[in-house]
């Protein structure tokens, strides 16, 4: 008896036997090819472009999903070999039997069922158990029909285990070591012959083909399918390019690639369900074996669909040049039209391109839009409205407005109620403005009320709005309003476009307050869309009184958080604890439920401040305490949380250590004194790290704080002295050196 | 976890390596050691060794091959990672099979994507690989005694890489090997060190393609000056993977826009399609397919060539900064055994440009 596993494992293979899974039979030929060594992973096509790929209308495909790049390219269809077998079967047998109890024997059958089934129909022996009231019987009419096609899946479920060239199946279990043995050839080849139904004949020459496939016959497979091409070319309609899927794998394997390639083009385009797999496949290799394809072609329209192949795969703009030149009118160029322009377009996929970056992509947007440009121009040629968009907002992507305008209004025209071609159209106007950007009242209004008309299902649209406001953040960069820049794309204040006399911007608390100012300027539309998605006032306000607090204004960092509403949370951790060996995350942990906040903790500190400006141990403590706040919060301390997703984070442990030395120049208690300096030499130890090249990239040999350890070496009568000694390796080897 | 802070980092970083001088003295330099193991990586999908690649292991008296065995991708059809390009035999002749004498060392190729993905589900995950190894390594005849992973791992995927790791050694109870890049060398504090055996250097791919006529991205001695500095104190036994092979790059528009890797150098001079513009570049002069690429009229094809110099003086910069090899490993622990030497890749193309004698040299130059 079988165990349930088995059972399982059994099922499983038998729905691949006759299902004839989607076995990627010609890409097994393809392999030996050096294997690669690193994956990219980046924004894909899908996440840049701003075209709509599905104004072309077709409902099975569009620009994105032909992308080689992503997984499942074309499309993979699992259940599709499926669906057409049984829809197939269905034909066949018409009434004769349920689909569930025909499953059943496809599926499900075992081949002791089977041979049970097949002698019940012919009339010997009674059914197997389990099929007593299956519909398999019912019509006596149709029992030799049913005969035959048992013995059929029968043949077909004892060549399965031969159907693949991977030693291992999907469950990992060893297959047949070698290929579908003779017999099973011979079997299939007298089914084929004794086939009274020409629905069993193809299914027949089917089986042969792929026995002949696995046997690594190649030659022979191609010479069966050659010589049964009308036998395998119907009724089903499915089948046909299932063998001609395979041929292609055995010319590849025959080394006949030309005639591969053409094979696959034809798969590619006569079959949904392999179309995306036969693209995948198809790989012209050398120049003599291309122009060899296309030879074979059978017409110029062939010839156009392997220049289109090539187009999806490899080079859009060579292909459309081919094809144009073969049928200026083909209705294949449009697809790599919109691909090109895509491809074009994501050719940067970061926010600072280079100017040789930005060269080539101006030359290759340029190159789609002359093509397309042409293709408009072209009497009779398919869907010019589709060009006009296509070298509309190429020129859009240039800024040139009047060019894009003139365009976009033809694509419209023709289109009338298109909402998608309508969207496309506003998208790209919006570009063009942006491109071209020209700072006045009418120009933000038209801009706003483009954008703001956008159908807001339209599936570029958050691209659109971010490479309108990146633009607009380089035009408003470049006349010096750095504010409304920053708030368009933050970042832009700290970049390249950021002149500007005096400190860095967000070092400045002017700048900030203009955010803050341009923040609250709601009242035009424009207005508005330069604050969508950006920074809020609570968020400004806080970076300002942050600000303050970095600059060591610590009164009136503490009265902007009283006085505003600038955010402020707790900060899970206590900023005024000090270690000798720092520990983030343990203090963290211990002083997770610790009072603090932002706007306490500034609060705080300007109470110290006051305390610190005075004399004696008060002072000194107080001075020390600051010392320890402001190395927290920097990021070499526990508190780093502070300044974290502000533009103030810091390395500088300066002002601390400046602290730090008030509270050792203040104290008269040596303990204190020694504590002072030992932080303060921490404080200089990161500092000169930071000089080193930061704490990412320490050096090898640890600096040594020149200042401090000579201080603290010099309090070695205190109990805080001897601790250092004992937790800090660094101070005691230098110790140790020094001796 | 843990993060203690940057400045307790660097102190523990110099004090361990101060220790460790302190304690024993100037650290033996490689030519005191024992002679390193010496290994090519085996590269290709199907298994085959040419006449020139069999013989090749025998004249250098090559004890270990480096076999990728699969790449582990993700499969966003079906969600799940997917064992990808799997290495089998190309029949059942003995050019099919490892020769005897030659240790396997099976390397899986882990795509960053998939920890991504699976930083939660290591388990299954490296079971999975582990039988997809025995199964590679039944099909050549082989019985693996060390594992290696190669992957791209990064600070946002280290934890669900070294999971995987831990769960891999685990299930396949053999020690376990891990490619370490240098930029994993230089930032080691961020993207951590493997939780493996041993660690392999990939002592080459140095910088990002470019069309720079400068630029190399195999080996550029200056960039390589720029990781040196920390290689000594890695805390794992390192061996070390020496570049010799060669690629060209399509360039258009002065970008790099593919990698042909299947295209020797010395092939392009032969192509009617290609005019010589430089010593080290081709354009186009039409559009045709040249190895599965379309090259369009106008495009440049770079050539980058390592040729024995550049092998020869990868091998002696890195030399000096390798920690020294085990003066006297036990001859049966497979967990300490000497360094290897590794040559990437074992291919006719590149025993052509490289012969058995300056390849002596480059493995002499480590050890």
């Amino acid at each position: 008896m079988l165990l349930p596993r088995s059972t399982k494992s059994s099922a499983r293979f038998a729905r691949g036997a006759l299902a004839l899974v989607f076995v990627l039979a010609a890409g097994a030929g393809l392999r030996d090819e050096p294997a690669d060594a690193c994956g990219w992973s980046g924004p894909e096509i899908e996440d840049i472009t701003t075209f709509d790929p599905k104004v072309i209308g077709d409902p099975t495909w569009d620009g994105l999903y032909y992308n080689p790049f992503v997984a499942g390219f074309g499309g993979a269809c699992a259940d599709c070999a499926e669906k057409a077998m049984l829809a197939d079967w269905r034909g066949f047998l018409s009434a004769a039997v349920s689909d569930a109890d025909w499953q059943q024997v496809l599926f499900r059958a075992t081949p002791a069922d089977l041979a049970a089934i097949a002698g019940h129909l012919a009339g010997r022996g009674g059914p197997p158990a389990g099929y007593e009231k299956s519909s398999l019987w019912k019509s006596a009419a149709a029992r030799e029909r049913l005969g035959a096609a048992v013995a059929y899946v029968a043949l077909a479920r004892r060549v399965e285990p031969y159907t693949s060239f991977d030693p291992y199946d999907a469950s990992g279990n060893a297959r047949r070591p070698k290929g579908p043995p003779t017999a099973l050839l011979s079997d299939a080849l007298a089914g084929q012959k004794a086939a009274k139904e020409p629905f069993l004949a193809q299914r027949y020459a089917f089986l042969a083909l792929r026995i002949l496939f696995y046997r690594r016959d190649f030659t022979g497979a191609i010479a069966h399918f050659d010589k049964h091409a009308k036998v395998l070319a119907g009724p089903s309609a499915d089948l046909p390019w299932r063998a001609r899927y395979y041929v292609a794998g055995a010319l590849l394997r025959d080394q006949q690639r030309a005639r591969a390639n053409l094979e696959l083009a034809r798969v590619h385009v006569g079959s949904p369900a392999l179309s995306g797999a036969a693209a995948s496949d198809f790989q012209p290799m050398e120049e003599a074996d291309w122009r060899a394809t296309l030879k074979l072609a059978a017409s110029a329209q062939e010839k156009a669909l392997l220049w289109r192949l090539v187009g999806i795969k490899q080079d859009g703009i060579v292909a459309i040049r081919e094809i144009a030149k073969l049928d200026p009118r083909s209705s294949l160029i449009a697809l790599l039209l919109v691909r090109e322009l895509a491809r074009a377009e994501s050719m940067i996929v970061h926010s600072s391109p280079t100017p040789a970056e930005l060269a080539a992509q101006k030359k290759a947007l340029a190159a789609v839009e002359q093509l397309a440009a042409a293709q408009a121009s072209t009497p009779g040629a398919d869907r010019p409205w589709l060009a006009e968009l296509v070298a509309a907002h190429a020129a859009a992507k240039r800024g040139d407005v009047a060019a894009a305008r003139a365009r976009l209004g033809r694509a419209t025209a023709a289109r009338p109620g298109d909402v998608r071609v309508t969207a496309q159209a506003r998208a790209s106007l919006a570009l063009a403005l942006a491109v071209d950007w020209k700072q006045s009242p009418a120009a933000e209004q038209e801009l706003a009320r483009t954008l703001g008309e956008i159908d807001p299902k339209f599936a570029r649209l958050s691209p659109v709005r971010s490479e309108v406001r990146g633009a607009l953040a380089v035009a408003y960069a470049k006349a010096g309003k750095l504010a409304i820049a920053e708030l368009l794309r933050p970042g832009t204040a700290s970049g390249a476009l950021a002149r500007r006399p005096g400190k860095p911007a967000w070092e400045d608390p002017a700048f900030i307050q203009e955010m803050i100012a341009q923040a609250g300027r709601t009242q035009t539309p424009f207005e508005r869309f330069v604050l969508e998605g950006s920074y809020d006032r609570p968020q400004l306000e806080r970076e300002l009184a942050l600000r303050y607090l970095v600059d060591g204004d610590f009164a009136t960092a503490a009265q902007t958080f009283r006085t505003t509403k600038a955010s402020s949370g707790k900060l899970g951790t206590d900023p005024f604890v000090i270690h000798i060996v720092d520990c983030h995350d343990c203090d963290h942990e211990r002083y997770g439920s610790a009072p603090w906040t932002h706007g306490s903790f500034a609060a705080r500190l300007a109470e110290l401040e006051k305390t610190a400006q005075g004399s004696g141990e008060p002072a000194a403590e107080a001075a020390l305490a600051l010392g320890n706040a402001l190395y927290n919060i920097t990021h070499y301390g526990n508190a780093r949380v502070v300044l974290e997703g502000t533009h103030h984070a810091t390395t500088d442990t300066r002002p601390a250590e400046r602290w730090y030395r008030r509270a050792h120049d203040l104290t008269k208690n040596r303990e204190l004194r020694a504590k002072a300096a030992y932080l303060a030499a921490k404080a200089e130890l990161a500092h000169l790290l930071n000089a080193a090249g930061g704490p990412d990239n320490p050096p090898r040999t640890l600096p040594v704080p020149k200042t401090w350890f000579p201080a603290l070496r010099k309090l070695s009568d205190t109990k805080y002295y001897r601790e250092v000694l004992r937790e800090c390796g660094h101070f005691a080897e230098w110790l140790r050196n020094r001796n | 976890m843990r993060a203690p802070s940057a400045v307790v980092v660097a102190a523990a970083v110099a004090s361990a390596a101060l220790a460790a001088l302190a304690a024993c003295g100037t650290p033996a330099r490689s030519a005191e050691g024992p002679p390193p193991a010496r290994a090519f990586y085996y590269w290709r999908t199907t298994f085959r060794l040419a006449p020139a690649e069999a013989a090749a292991l025998t004249e250098l008296g090559i004890s270990r091959l480096y076999v990728r065995a699969f790449d582990v991708a993700w499969s966003a059809v079906e969600a799940a990672p997917s064992m990808i390009g799997k290495l089998v035999p190309a029949g059942p002749d003995a050019a099919a099979r490892v020769p005897a004498g030659i240790e396997v060392v099976p390397v899986v190729f882990l795509r960053e994507e998939v920890l991504r993905h699976t930083a939660q589900r290591t388990v299954g995950l490296a079971a999975d690989i582990w039988a997809e190894v025995g199964r590679r390594m039944q099909l050549l005849g082989a019985t693996p005694r060390e594992l290696q992973l190669d992957c791209d791992w990064t600070d946002t995927t280290q934890e669900a890489f070294f999971d995987l790791a831990r769960e891999l050694r685990r299930v396949a109870g053999l020690p376990l090997g891990a490619t370490i890049r240098l930029h994993q060398i230089k930032y080691r504090e961020r993207t951590g060190v493997p939780p493996v055996e041993r660690g392999m250097l990939m002592f080459y791919n140095m910088g990002p393609f470019s069309a720079d006529p400068e630029a190399r991205a195999i080996f550029d001695p200056a960039s390589a000056a720029r990781y040196l500095a920390r290689v000594a104190e890695y805390p794992l036994p390192l061996d070390v993977a020496l570049p010799i092979w060669s690629w060209t790059l399509h360039l258009r528009d002065d970008r790099v826009i593919g990698l042909l890797q299947s295209t020797d150098p010395d092939e392009l001079a032969a192509q009617p399609f290609l005019v010589r513009a430089a010593p080290d570049r081709y354009v186009a002069a039409e559009s045709a397919f040249l190895h599965g690429a379309m090259i369009r009229q106008g495009d440049v094809l770079k050539i980058e060539v390592t040729g024995p110099a550049e092998a020869l003086a990868a091998a002696r910069q890195i030399a000096p900064h390798l920690p020294p090899s085990p003066a006297n490993p036990p001859p049966s622990t497979p967990a300490n055994p000497p360094r290897t030497v590794a040559l990437f890749d074992l291919s006719e193309r590149n025993l052509a440009r490289h012969a058995p004698a300056t390849l002596d040299q480059v493995f002499r130059a480590v050890r």
